[in-house]
């Protein structure tokens, strides 16, 4: 029972295991709701619940009837959306704009209710229009389930006549094979009836996939605690235990097996109870799960609930096979350090194997009997595939169940024999050969590293920020940058035409608009022309009265990276910059700490001012590490997606920012921008480098950091909007404040200053730690010396 | 060279570690004989200047230590009780390391962390994790460290603890080559270390010291009517009689 409770009652892990599942809950929360935006969580739970209203009209309908009420449902959103972005009102065969209206006001009041923020209605209506498509997707999906079954059967009949297979050499390997199987398991199908029914709960889970990596965390973290015992040096007291060998074995095998199910339970069940509370359901679980989309290939006869419970199974049982393996390879080995470093490599190369071999390939059997495929086990219902063992064409699912329910049991045998029989002492190891070949090479560099160069050396390579930089780098790739732009309808020609004139207000210009007016184009073009003309005169009228030369400049562009548009996705941006900085940073000096050689390092010559100061600076290229994930790649969007020819013009020509105190270009602001980014998250590295220096483990460090900056950014994020007081998401993303700056008040400048005082704070406060000050010696007190006990004794 | 403490005094909490410790040291070996919590690893921290005084002053060569800073820190060689290391660097890279802390650089730097290696019979596994040392081997890359860039200070906190006797009398001999320009200051519970080098013995009982001597002169010193633990007195004698409570 001991080491039940040793596993699971450890808080590190019961915090790490929690951490886990809750950011496994809120992501998919966050990917159910279509991204969550400041302030926007109700709305988008409206938005569910809306979508669902609309699963309610299509009860007791044929297939052809919901795709008809789908069509006529997206005609409306989207003409009342229209309507608000540009003012257009239009009637078509569903009716005239005040039938849109009292459709709308009936049905979804919501939106009604958004009508005076066009961004709202539009992140609203993407909700409901989504959900409508995916609706229309399903019940075409029905309607057409069975021609898709007589087309595959067609298909077979077509290629088995086809000369090229017939006559060919191939005719009774594995391409005929194939065609047969595939005809015969599509024929068995025929008695399935689909039934239209409430399928997005269902459907949006599955395409989680995030999900099943952090299963893969959940199980790592189970094997690694069977380890614990090495890495402490217990080893060798556990197996002279009476129950420390196969007793154990069999205990810890007990605690794998339980440890997947409750992962199981954790990381799946409650992201499908949340995606069933927030679409409304999965509707007639007794339904074929043909029924749902994505089950469209699946040649399994099983119901919805049937499915679910044979998943829940599988993936029990996939922990489980996946666990052991891992606990294997780690348990076989033993140098810790090696047995992660094989364990990594195994990883890799399984990644690669399942990420390049092409399905229908003659290797497909390293593909599919894979780790990652193991861990996609939901692709093994959706994807109908048939694998080439040795000219024969088997089913995919059928073969990796087998080698699966063998490899569980093989495994099983061969853990509990490793921990009975593998000796902590004595063997011979090829792999520490090779580690100190690579010891003996890399000492060569090591021993030449300045001190700068040796603390980013042990940061990145024993602190693991090589890892943190790497899926910081990777991760950065999936931000986005651009806001959403409200579609007007009636500004397509105007901004065509601003975008084609972009540049200096000179004479140029009036000759531009002129051959505009010239052409005959027709009179919607003059107007468009006379716009441009009113427009480009307030410019100038602005610009004379600022002293600053006047430019015609697409302010939108600017709007949809910098400016309004932009400002739920600089947050996000922003708190992913604070959480990269953070997890690259905070370690710094736990590290010391950690290794238990504080006193040691701080009694040395430069082991206190000199060694601080090159931990501060490698923070703060840390920073740039972060800042150039983000930001560099934000730059490096805008001027792909924009191709701006402005850089040059004075920043007050864009409307936002004619009051901005500053006599600067747009270039410049743009520098400016991420100047004062980079100086935040420099600061927030200093911050990082201070909170860390209060815990003595890496793992608390990142605990403590995460809870101090990341976590306020991030219900910043989420739209508890109070905490954008108590967070630095604002000053580093920088860009909502420097855009409200354009109105010419500079009360925006204060959370900079704010950051960059806590920033320098944190310097001096770890610096004080740290280094020590004469201060710190209290005035000089008398003590009777007691040393003349000696005489006495 | 002086290195002298007057009336130091630290406490923790109530509990006073160092109660007005005055005593000069100047070159040679400084045994420190004390049961556990007599104040020993608490008289080298504040020599290191790891932990804060709470009264008194450490000065060298008349000059406060925290005052000198890293001048201080530039001539003093410290090897901490606590085994803490960096375990994944190797033994090359870890003496390296410090080394480095310690203001060294190039030829020098690999000349002497070669050197001490060699000193401290590491040189055969100095590209093996420190991770993966036995106690003892640990002990030597501590050691090791403290002997880097030729310490006119040394402070050794249990230097032998977990060497083989081999290995003890071999470090040991080395410590005594090392004392004559140079002041070491060795903290043991192997009472038959400090005895076979010390040039004098300090003893320490609840953060006083109670007596300062040669280490004969000590035994010398032992009551008639003490009968010897192991037939002849010694400094074991000194310690039961004195600290020892016996």
């Amino acid at each position: 029972m001991s080491e039940w409770k040793r596993v699971f009652s450890d808080t590190r892990r019961l915090i790490l295991a929690l951490t886990v599942t809750a950011l496994c809950a809120v992501l998919f929360l966050s990917s159910l709701l279509y991204r969550i935006e400041p302030g926007a969580f109700g709305d988008m739970i409206a938005a569910q619940k809306a979508a669902r209203t609309i699963y309610s009209q299509c009860e007791n309908k044929n297939c052809g009837e919901i795709i008809a009420l789908c069509d006529e449902i997206t005609a409306k959103i989207s003409a009342y959306c229209s309507y608000i972005n540009g003012g257009i009102t239009y009637a078509d065969e569903n009716g005239t704009f005040d039938d849109v209206e009292a459709y709308i006001s009936e049905t979804f009041p919501r939106l009604i209710s958004l009508s005076d923020d066009a961004y709202a209605v539009n992140r609203f209506g993407g909700v409901l229009l989504t959900a409508v498509n995916e609706i229309r997707a399903e019940a075409e999906h029905i309607d057409g389930y069975g021609d898709y079954l007589s087309s595959i059967e067609k298909q077979a009949q077509v290629m088995s006549g086809v000369g090229i297979f017939q006559g060919s050499v191939e005719h009774d390997g594995f391409t005929s094979a194939n065609i047969k199987k595939t005809a015969d398991d599509y024929a068995a199908m025929r008695d399935v009836e689909v039934i239209f029914g409430s399928g997005a709960a269902v459907e949006h889970w599955i395409s989680y996939s995030y999900a099943d990596y952090f299963f893969l965390v959940m199980i790592v973290l189970i094997v690694l605690a069977f380890l614990e015992d090495r890495k402490g040096g217990l080893w060798h007291v556990i197996r002279s235990c009476k129950n420390g060998r196969t007793s154990l074995g069999i205990t810890r095998l007990e605690i794998l097996i339980c440890g997947s199910l409750i992962s199981t339970f954790l990381i799946y069940c409650v992201p499908l109870m949340l995606s069933c509370a927030v679409s409304g359901g999965i509707g007639d679980i007794q339904r074929p799960i043909q029924s749902l989309v994505s089950f469209r290939s699946c040649t399994a006869a099983v119901s919805v609930l049937g499915w679910l419970l044979r998943y829940f199974f599988l993936k029990v049982l996939s922990g489980v096979f996946i666990g052991l393996l891992f606990w294997c390879v780690l348990g076989t080995l033993s140098s810790p350090q090696f047995s992660l470093a094989v364990l990594g490599a195994v990883l890799v190369s399984e990644y690669a194997l399942y990420e390049f071999i092409p399905a229908g390939n003659a290797l497909d059997i390293f593909k599919y009997l894979n780790v990652f495929s193991y861990i996609r086990i939901s692709d093994l219902y959706t994807d109908y595939v048939n694998i080439n063992m040795f000219g024969k064409a088997l089913g995919v699912r059928g073969v990796m169940l087998s080698v699966m329910i063998c490899a569980v049991l093989g495994l099983a045998v061969f853990a509990v024999l490793i921990q009975a029989r593998r000796r902590p002492e004595g063997h011979r190891s090829i792999l520490s050969g090779i580690d100190a070949m690579l010891n003996r090479f890399l000492d060569i560099i090591r021993i030449r590293l300045s001190l700068g160069g040796w603390e980013m050396y042990k940061s990145l390579v024993y602190g693991g920020g090589i890892i943190i930089a790497a899926a910081v780098v990777i991760l950065g790739g999936s931000l986005d940058f651009r806001g959403i732009v409200p579609v007007n309808g009636g500004d397509y020609v105007y901004n065509a035409l601003v975008i084609d004139r972009e540049g200096v207000i000179d004479d140029s210009f009036d000759e531009y608009v002129e051959r505009i007016r010239e052409s005959d184009a027709g009179a919607e073009l003059a107007n468009v022309a006379e716009r441009l003309e009113r427009d480009a005169d307030a410019v100038r009228e602005r610009a004379t009265a600022g002293g600053y030369e006047p430019w015609l400049v697409y302010e939108t562009n600017y709007r949809i990276y910098f400016g309004d548009y932009a400002a739920s996705v600089q947050r996000l941006n922003g708190t992913a910059a604070i959480l990269f900085t953070v997890f690259l940073c905070v370690s710094g000096i736990t590290y010391e700490y950690q290794s238990g050689t504080v006193y040691m390092v701080r009694s040395l010559k430069r082991g206190r001012g000199a060694l601080l100061t090159r931990k501060l600076l490698a923070a703060a290229l840390f920073a740039v590490i972060a800042w150039a994930s983000v930001y560099l790649r934000e730059i490096s969007d805008f001027i792909a997606y924009c191709q701006p020819k402005t850089f040059s013009a004075p920043v007050q020509n864009l409307g936002a920012l004619s009051q901005f105190p500053l006599r600067i270009t747009i270039g410049q602001y743009i520098l400016l921008l991420n100047a004062l980014r980079l100086v935040m998250l420099t600061s927030v590295s200093f911050i990082s480098l201070f909170i860390g220096s209060f815990t003595k483990n890496v793992l608390g460090a990142y605990l403590l950091g995460t809870a101090a900056l990341v976590l306020p950014a991030v219900l910043t994020v989420l739209g508890l909007d109070v905490m954008k007081y108590f967070s630095l998401v604002l000053p580093v993303s920088a860009a909502e404040l420097l855009w409200g700056m354009g109105g010419g008040s500079v009360i925006y400048a204060l959370p900079w200053a704010v950051a960059a005082a806590l920033g320098i704070a944190a310097v001096i406060l770890t610096r004080k730690r740290w280094v020590g000050e004469e201060k710190r010696l209290r005035p000089h007190t008398t003590v009777t010396t007691k040393t003349d006990h000696w005489k006495n004794l | 060279m002086e290195l002298k403490l007057e009336n130091v005094t630290k406490r923790y909490g109530n509990t006073v570690a160092l109660d007005g410790l005055s005593v000069t040291f100047h070159e040679g070996i400084y045994g420190i004989l004390g049961a556990n919590g007599a104040g020993k690893s608490t008289m080298m921290n504040l020599i290191s200047d790891n932990i804060k005084r709470d009264g008194g002053s450490v000065t060298y060569n008349g000059k406060d230590i925290i005052a000198l800073g890293d001048k201080f820190r530039a001539v003093l060689g410290y090897m901490p009780q606590q085994q803490g290391i960096y375990e994944r660097m190797t033994a090359e890279s870890f003496v390296s390391y410090i080394g480095r802390l310690k203001g060294l650089k190039g030829r020098e730097l690999r000349e002497q962390t070669a050197q001490v290696l060699k000193l401290t019979n590491l040189e055969g596994v100095r590209h093996k994790a420190v991770g993966q040392f036995s106690g003892g081997m640990k002990q030597r890359a501590l050691l090791a460290q403290a002997l880097l860039g030729d310490p006119k200070v040394l402070i050794l906190d249990e230097p032998t603890a977990g060497l083989d006797p081999r290995e003890r009398i071999r470090i040991r001999e080395f410590i005594k080559e090392l004392s004559a320009d140079r002041i070491v200051l060795l903290a043991t519970h192997i009472v038959s270390d400090i005895e076979s080098i010390s040039d004098y013995v300090l003893m320490l009982k609840k953060g006083r010291l109670i007596g300062i001597d040669t280490p004969s002169a000590l035994i010398s010193s032992l009551p008639e009517s003490w009968t010897p633990v192991s037939g002849r007195p010694s400094l074991e004698d000194v310690y039961l009689c004195f600290i020892g409570d016996r």
